[in-house]
């Protein structure tokens, strides 16, 4: 019994003393750090200075901290940090500084609705960036509904910022293309640019983007009188394709329309190589970072093609990159630039609510933004809640690296 | 179906199957001694996998070091679970069911600590580590992870044939499987046969954790693999290491046949309908022994 009593106590030990080691859990919301400073001479201040504490702006954060999904939504974090400390050092906005509450959604639908309540309830934040997974963002919209704060994110899901009866929802706003206009984009493109007659497409059915992108894909393509050839299906966890690829590969596609998640990606792209598959391979704006190398086998991602956010090559981004760089130690995504939009649209609400920082006035503010100049283009907040007319970057991998075609609508190339 | 599809889709559930059989094997192991299900299994297949892919990229260690490096944390992490999670319990002869739920909490727990270091992206095996990806026999194709995979099964399997028939320990595990009670009782020290049994099943776990992780992207989920491994163990025999991997080859390829046939969404369904009626018809699977009491 001693014994019993001994191994027990070491095991709570050690389970202790791991969760001692553990970053920041969801239950704790990270609150970004900012500097009081003087605001007349911008230096810290001194012993016999006395200096009134700041009034804060508090921005709700709904990310993936953790979870196979944080690769994707830890950009939006790093960019809004990044926005923030700007704004703030430049004495914030109406003289009211911004600091960031971040909950962990873990890429949980039910994590992600406690967390938004918490935040709203609890912190009473009067806005938040939310997250780029559709079906958190599907989660949430009705929500937000009930509790009246607004999101802007991007849940690129039509059915995350809008209603099956087609009203947008009320509190949810999309930073970026949806994935019925990037698919539909990526649709134009492989007609006129590569000559794409009889696409295979291959996606998650339990994935609402996934199909989402895929269904407007092939609509697109047979709009112009292409067609996809076949159509298979995988399952969230899947890591082997071969059987789906297998049965693509023997209908002889001139290409193979592919939209998931950045798990499966290199993987589809790896096993379409080794059974052989030579033709065009064709994604979504998950590609990167996990299908460019050194994670793929630059032989198989060489015919991949997939839109982009931005225009990576562009000369007005790399300041900005470098910057990015430098802070997080990582490379920026295309998540990074459209979630700096969407905080920015976030900014531009705030800067025009003035005094009145409430929701109401938020929301309304969101509604009415015109001529955004974003990373993504210059655009306006529709009234289905989604950028008007933004085109996408065509991008190709060449030598296991990213390059940079041309701009695309789908009418077609933008000069 | 066109005659090379077929020929290629048998390939491809042939390669499918040597992984599941490496798992099933592992985790048929510890069911021959114990009698319960340990889902732990998983958890020592994610841990093994993420020191593989470190000693691969932070070592920049070869292929076969690697391979070495993962059977050996497969092995320690095993033997540890064993100490802290099952001895206690058997030791105080306690009810098959606490040895399930154990199993299935540590590998919850195993999986938390690996999110906590790994959470934040996925990872892959460098791709420099297997320098032919793929070996080409006429029109079709095979990978070379793949044919690893087959080569390490059936090594794997005819050296662990060799060790239970030839070796005293072996013997000994194999006595212990019939009954553990009278084993001790004939002067075999018990807790050397279970600590053994599962440094085995832990190398194995390793070996088929890196094998996987070659051709899978790494996330702290990747040992819920381990539930393909039960499947194949239910339906193979509970008891029979040899049922368990025929199983588990015959699993690969009614996945990747149903796959081509109805559908990804359909053929987890079929499949647990094979198997629900496997438990109701001859719940000792194809070759197994029955079992008055097991978890």
């Amino acid at each position: 019994m001693k014994k019993f009593y001994k191994i027990m106590i070491a095991a709570f030990v050690l389970m202790f003393l791991i969760a001692a080691c553990t970053p920041a859990t969801a239950d704790e919301p990270v609150v970004e750090e900012t500097e009081v400073v003087a605001p007349e001479t911008g230096e810290e201040a001194s012993e016999e200075e006395v200096v009134e504490e700041p009034e804060y702006i508090l921005i709700g954060n709904l990310q993936d901290e953790t979870g196979g999904m944080a690769v994707l939504s830890t950009p939006l974090t790093y960019a809004a940090t990044m926005k923030i400390e700007e704004i703030n050092a430049a004495g914030g906005i109406n003289g009211r500084l911004l600091k960031l509450v971040t909950y962990d959604t873990r890429s949980d639908v039910t994590e992600a609705i406690n967390a938004y309540t918490r935040m709203v309830e609890q912190d009473q934040v009067p806005v938040v960036l939310g997250p780029p997974i559709s079906n958190i963002g599907i989660a949430v919209a009705p929500v937000a509904e009930e509790l009246q704060v607004p999101i802007v994110g991007l849940f690129m899901v039509e059915s995350a910022f809008k209603q099956e009866s087609g009203e947008p929802w009320t509190y949810m706003f999309l930073g970026q293309n949806s994935d019925v206009t990037q698919g539909s984009i990526m649709g134009q493109y492989s007609y006129d640019q590569l000559n794409v007659r009889r696409s295979a497409l291959l996606y998650n059915n339990q994935n609402s983007y996934s199909a989402g992108i895929g269904m407007a894909y092939k609509a697109q393509l047979e709009a112009n009188g292409a067609e996809v050839i076949i159509e298979e299906t995988y399952a969230w966890g899947d890591q082997d394709f071969r059987a789906q690829l297998t049965k693509i590969i023997a209908e002889d596609p001139d290409s193979i329309f592919f939209p998931g998640y950045p798990a499966e990606i290199p993987l589809i792209l790896a096993q379409a190589y080794e059974l052989g598959y030579e033709g065009l391979m064709l994604s979504d704006n998950s590609v990167p970072p996990t299908g460019l190398s050194p994670n793929t086998d630059p032989e198989a991602n060489k015919n991949c093609y997939y839109p982009y956010g931005i225009n990576p090559e562009d000369p007005e981004l790399q300041a900005w990159v470098a910057e990015y760089e430098e802070k997080f130690g990582v490379a920026p995504l295309a998540q990074s630039f459209s979630g700096a939009d969407a905080f920015g649209l976030i900014v531009t609400a705030l800067e025009a609510c003035g005094d009145d920082i409430s929701s109401e006035c938020i929301t309304a503010e969101l509604n009415n933004i015109k001529g955004y100049e974003g990373f993504q283009g210059t655009f306006d907040m529709a009234a289905d809640h989604q950028p008007s007319s933004l085109p996408m970057a065509m991008m190709k991998i060449v030598d296991g690296a990213q390059v940079f075609d041309m701009w695309y609508l789908t009418s077609g190339a933008v000069e | 179906m066109e005659f090379r599809l077929v020929l290629q889709q048998i390939i491809n559930g042939l390669s499918l199957g040597a992984i599941y059989s490496l798992i099933a094997v592992g985790f048929a192991m510890i069911f021959n001694i114990l009698k319960f299900s340990n889902f732990a299994h998983g958890g020592v297949l994610g841990f093994s996998a993420y020191a593989g892919f470190l000693a691969a990229t932070k070592l920049g260690l070869p292929l076969f070091p690697v391979i070495l490096v993962g059977m050996l944390t497969g092995a320690v992490t095993a033997i540890i679970i064993e100490f802290i999670a099952f001895r206690w319990i058997r030791k105080r002869n306690g009810q098959l069911v606490y040895f399930f739920v154990t199993s299935i909490t540590m590998l919850m727990l195993l999986q938390q600590i690996l999110i906590i270091y790994f959470g934040k992206a996925f990872d892959y095996y460098p791709i420099t580590l297997i320098k032919t990806k793929v070996v080409h026999l006429g029109e079709l194709t095979i990978a070379t992870n793949y044919i690893l995979t087959l080569i390490a099964t059936v090594l794997a399997f005819s050296l662990l044939t060799w060790v239970l028939k030839k070796t005293k320990v072996g013997i000994a595990i194999r006595a212990a499987s019939n009954d553990l009670v009278a084993t001790g009782l004939m002067g075999i020290n018990a807790d050397f046969i279970v600590l053994a049994t599962f440094a085995v099943s832990g190398m194995l776990g390793g070996l088929s954790g890196v094998l996987y992780g070659l051709s899978a992207s790494l996330t702290p989920q990747i040992g819920q693999i381990v539930v393909k491994g039960f499947i194949a163990s239910v339906l193979g025999g509970l008891g029979s290491l040899t049922g368990v991997a025929i199983a588990a080859f015959a699993l690969g390829l009614i996945e990747v046949f149903l796959i081509a046939t109805i559908g990804s969404g359909l053929s987890p369904v079929v499949i647990f309908f094979i198997m629900v009626v496997f438990l109701l018809v001859r719940p000792q699977g194809v070759a197994g022994q029955s079992f008055v009491d097991k978890a």
